[in-house]
């Protein structure tokens, strides 16, 4: 494949995991070389943290392994995993194969010191006590790059940030000196700042110390970053696998193709993003043909009957399609461009401007003592003013904790700002309540982040899109309107009487649209309204949010970390950093000249993925 | 013959309805409806509730109180007896009415005291004037048992056959969810002990007498309807302050919440013991001092009855109000609330219809859960004296009295066992069925 000669480190051939019916793995094959990173892609669901935890025997009670072998050559002599005994295994786990979680706040255990955690590691795998499990604890966390790593190994992980722990979790991955890293979304939880860090880390370590890495990712940036091959998995199937460049410069499967068209990014503002209808299959499906057959645009009648085999492209790229088979000749070709909607120009800016945020402050009480008295404040917005016109989007951006959320609540009144002004429609909000209030909660309304906490899991839908109506007193042809909304946020009408628990993530989030669209608001607040969905969800949710923005004159205050989404979906962006705006302005402004330091480095920790696959 | 409705049975009638209700509801209800659907499939769940329902039935005959017509006199207006009688002690007639002299041992045919013999040569163990008197020889005994027993185990069996066949006939084929088989386990255990005991009661005193005589089978029956009272009223007394004042503090927080809790802090670290006792003493001295307000001695004993439910609800809904506040407190911050509130739907709306409908499974899991306990705390408070009436027949009473007698030589442990095999298979199948309960309803339990 690459011109690397080494022996691979880890073989898996064919390996299927089952569930029940499922088979949420199946037929796995791949190699890792030492030194070398192997990405498995794909969207949630499609089997890829499934795979590593086959590969480390932690499968869930519910799975079992039915079939393949996992070969792990170790010095010379290969040792086939999957017929270890569990205290064999339990050598090889965290010893010559390292794991990284996703969450370090859950993954490091928060009533042991990180020094402790770290020397357990050491006296299991190294046989190492005392003073010398101390010393090489704090080399390992020097190594990972942690400061004043002495006093680090004495505290606990609640006293540490997001990135911190996640050093220290790598810190302890490193302990066994393994040869072989598996990092499932090791950055998927952390700010993206944080993230590039996590990510340039990784790869040093693993340049000094010829490490294997099996990355787990659904992040077509951060495997352009990281790996050397990357291997695409959907519905349980490794389907393409490739060199990095080769993938980039030409990813083959119409999977694949269709990630990368999903891609929010500036050169497609203006038009809608290609998205893959439907979702991912689950897991108890009984394939036929081609797993990615109802959801692509290309597929041909064959494609559902006649599962494809592997078939070699130039370069080292595999592709398991039907399309790449040499004994089909004359087949619907690929290199169409993929079509694109057109969008209308946007509507011409307003006179007065919808929504003005003048020196916002909300301020946060600390309460000590038997009586609750306040003893200081924590400021969670401090000043912010930004103006919002109907029919434009702005974006607010910035990372976890810097306060942006809570703009968007009180602006809404959900918490009352401590000083001063919120005006919408010219109508100051802050001096409201209660009553007075009520009208204007019509004109603003909220969509939130995660699409499974957002809907009432006891209520019908129809009953959740008619809350809004009924609270402001819009009795009149409920049934209709609810019908109506549904349709517009491209859901059938006959679904009001069924319950959330039925619905995708993207359709619940398609819902919760509904839901703010039902009351006819000026202004949707999103609160990271594509966070919590996958690549493809993530593009049809906004689609939609343009096509309504298009036929209503809606505006948009478009919280969110995602630069890519920023950059595709706004007209002005607003960066927040500790409680303050530090740059606003027009899109094109912010994102190519972006001023403050700040910005800079967001830009640049996000924006590596745009410049080398564009 | 004059119906008589007492206020526990008024409750009682009113729970079940609920509980028939709460099951239409839930059939409407597709979540509910899956969630049950996995305790009907839970084997241990099923057996449990079906042996609940043995119970459940029994303590129903046993709320369906009247008066018996006295003898008519001529010229006289229509008497009633003081005695209040219920369906299972029609039923029970000849158990009831029929007592020995003092104490006899299970399926005896002698007393279990010497007595002087009437042709005043000695003393010996008379023969009982009711267990046994059908034979000639009370040395034919064994035979007669085992004749009686098996004629009751060949009713049970062909009860259980006939349902045996419904069911694979008629039910099992419309619910294959259903777990059939622990019904049917459930069933043959019931209706095999159920038949042998029909079959002998005519007979003899299966389960002995006691020290007055009284047929302890009768006594243990009786005490089910008590135990079922206590657990299932206590619960109920206890829901609504426990469910408002959790979710308010819950929700509201600040300074409703800090009420909220110092009041439960406060109540929780009085002994429980001595906070029932005292409101039990006020209670016994109130209702002493009103005879006028009680037709019936059963009147009296039920309103005692009812106090000492309501009194172990105020005490113990602390339990559940903190576990309702720590998860209003989780639910408030879900984004389906937030946007009721941006939406201006009041703070009663969003805990009414956001709120309370998710906090239920906890809510349900703790009813079930607490019955168990309860039913083992009125044991406990009537063995201490500060349970119910003495007159009212309960499980503690009954391990009341059997302090005594365990004292006693030769020990009689008849009573003791008898309560405690029927109070032990109530509570393990309300434990089952509240594991059963728990799994299918607690959200974290899920698999998927």
């Amino acid at each position: 494949m690459t011109g690397s000669a080494a022996s691979p480190l880890l073989k898996v051939n064919g390996l299927t995991v089952q569930i029940g019916n499922g088979r949420p793995v199946d037929q796995v094959s791949f190699e890792i070389r030492p030194g070398e990173t192997l990405a498995l892609l794909g969207e949630s669901g499609c089997g890829k943290s499934m795979t590593a935890l086959a590969v480390m025997r932690l499968l869930p009670p519910a799975a079992r392994l039915s079939g393949g072998t996992v070969d792990y050559l170790s010095a010379g002599n290969a040792r086939p995993l999957l017929s270890l005994t569990e205290a064999e295994m339990r050598s090889v786990r965290g010893g010559g194969i390292g794991m990284i979680f996703q969450e370090p706040s859950t993954s490091l255990n928060p009533v042991m010191s990180i020094g402790r955690q770290i020397e357990e590691v050491l006296l299991l795998h190294r046989g190492l006590q005392g003073d010398a499990a101390r010393r090489r604890a704090r080399e390992l966390l020097e190594s990972v790059g942690l400061p004043e790593a002495e006093r680090r190994l004495d505290e606990y992980p609640f006293q540490l940030s997001g990135g911190m722990k996640q050093r220290a979790m790598i810190a302890m991955a490193l302990a066994g000196d393994p040869e072989l890293l598996i990092a499932d979304e090791p950055t998927t939880a952390l700010d993206v700042t944080i993230q590039a860090q996590v990510l340039e880390l990784l790869k040093t370590l693993q340049r000094e110390r010829n490490m294997g890495m099996l990355l787990i990712t659904h992040d077509l940036g951060v495997v352009e970053r990281m790996a050397d091959h990357v291997g695409v998995m959907y519905a349980g199937q490794l389907i393409e696998v490739a060199p990095r460049e080769q993938f980039f410069a030409n990813p083959a499967h119409p999977y694949s193709r269709k990630l990368f068209a999903a891609l929010p990014e500036r050169a497609r503002h203006g038009q809608r993003l290609s998205t893959i209808p439907g979702r991912v299959p689950p897991l108890d499906t009984q394939h036929v043909g081609c797993r990615f057959a109802p959801r692509c645009s290309v597929a041909f009648p064959d494609c559902s009957t006649l599962e494809p085999g592997w078939h070699a492209q130039a370069g080292g790229q595999e592709v398991r399609c039907h399309l790449f088979d040499p004994a089909r000749p004359c087949m619907p070709t690929l290199n169409t461009p993929l079509p694109t909607e057109p969008q209308q120009t946007a509507p011409a800016v307003a006179a007065s401007p919808l929504l003005q945020v003048q020196d916002l402050k909300v301020h946060f009480p600390i309460r000590k003592g038997l009586l609750q008295r306040t003893v200081g404040h924590v400021s969670a917005v401090d000043g912010v003013s930004f103006e919002l016109q109907a029919g434009r989007t702005l974006a607010l951006v910035g990372e976890s904790g810097c306060g942006k959320t809570t703009v968007g609540k009180a602006i809404l009144q959900l918490i009352a700002p401590t000083a001063g002004s919120v005006r919408l429609g010219g109508v100051e909000l802050t001096a409201l309540s209660g009553a007075a209030l009520q009208p204007l909660r019509a004109q603003a309304q909220m969509v939130f982040q995660d699409p499974f906490a957002s809907l009432n899991p006891r209520l019908r839908i129809g009953t959740i899109i008619a809350e809004g109506m009924h609270a402001l007193g819009q009795r009149a042809h409920v049934a209709e309107r609810i019908a109506e909304l549904l349709e517009q946020v491209g859901l059938r009408a006959d679904m009001a009487t069924r319950y959330p628990h039925e619905f995708s993530g993207g359709q619940r989030q398609r819902i919760a649209i509904a839901r703010a669209l039902a009351v006819n608001p000026k202004l949707i607040i999103c609160d990271e309204p594509t966070s919590a969905l996958d690549v493809s969800v993530q593009a049809q949710i906004i689609n939609l949010l343009l096509e309504l923005q298009d036929k209503l004159g809606l505006a948009y205050l478009f919280i969110t970390h995602n630069m890519a989404v920023v950059d595709y979906i706004a007209d002005d962006v607003a960066v927040m950093y500790k409680g303050r705006i530090v740059e606003i302005g027009s899109a094109d402004a912010v994102l190519g000249k972006p001023q403050h330091d700040y910005t800079q480095s967001l830009l640049s920790a996000a924006f590596t993925r745009m410049r080398g696959a564009a | 013959m004059m119906p008589v409705l007492l206020w526990s049975d008024a409750l009682f009638f009113l729970l079940l309805a609920i509980c028939l209700g709460g099951i239409v509801w839930a059939r409407r209800s597709p979540q509910l409806a899956a969630s049950w659907r996995m305790v009907g499939g839970s084997r241990a769940g099923v057996a449990a509730a079906t042996v609940l329902l043995f119970f459940v039935a029994i303590a129903l005959l046993d709320s369906m109180h009247y008066r018996e017509r006295l003898p008519q006199q001529p010229g006289e207006s229509v008497q009633y007896s003081v005695e209040v009688l219920s369906a299972l002690d029609a039923l029970m007639k000849t158990q009831r009415t029929q007592t020995e002299k003092t104490y006899s041992a299970p399926l005896a045919t002698h007393l279990y005291a010497k007595e002087s013999r009437a042709d005043g040569q000695g003393r010996d163990f008379p023969r009982l004037k009711f267990g046994g008197k059908h034979l000639e020889d009370a040395e034919d005994r064994g035979a007669d048992v085992v004749q009686h027993a098996l004629i009751g185990l060949a009713a049970g069996l062909a009860l259980w056959a006939g349902l045996y066949a419904v069911i694979r006939r008629w039910l099992r084929p419309r619910a294959q969810w259903f777990a059939w088989d622990a019904l049917l386990w459930a069933m043959a255990a019931m209706l095999l002990t159920g038949g042998v005991l029909i079959a002998l009661m005519p007979h003899y005193h299966v389960l002995g007498t006691d020290k007055v005589g009284q047929d302890v089978l009768y006594l243990t029956l009786k005490s089910i309807r008590t135990a079922l009272l206590i657990g299932t009223l206590t619960t109920l007394s206890m829901l609504p302050a426990a469910l408002f004042l959790g979710i308010l503090a819950g929700y509201k927080g600040g300074w409703v919440d800090d009420l909220i809790q110092y009041l439960y802090t406060v109540l929780n670290s009085i002994p429980g013991v001595l906070l029932i006792a005292a409101s039990i003493l006020m209670m016994q001295v109130v209702i002493d001092t009103h005879p006028e307000w009680f037709s019936t001695a059963a009147e009296r004993a039920d309103a005692r009855l009812l106090s000492l439910c309501i009194i172990m609800g105020v005490t113990s809904w602390t339990g559940l109000c903190r576990l309702l506040r720590a998860e209003t407190l989780k639910l408030r911050e879900l984004e389906f609330v937030q946007a009721a509130q941006a939406f201006g739907v009041s703070s009663w709306a969003i805990m009414a219809r956001h709120i309370l409908p998710n906090v239920m499974h906890i809510v349900m899991i703790s009813v079930v859960m607490d019955f168990s306990g309860l039913v083992l705390a009125e044991a406990v408070l009537s063995y201490v004296g500060i349970g119910v009436d003495p007159t009212t027949i309960s499980f503690g009473t009954m391990i009341n009295m059997a302090r005594m007698e365990l004292a006693r030589e030769p020990m009689v442990w008849w009573s003791l066992i008898a309560a405690f095999c029927f109070m032990f298979v109530l509570v393990l199948a309300a434990n089952l069925f509240a594991d059963a309960v728990r799994d299918a309803f607690d959200p974290r339990g899920r698999t998927s």
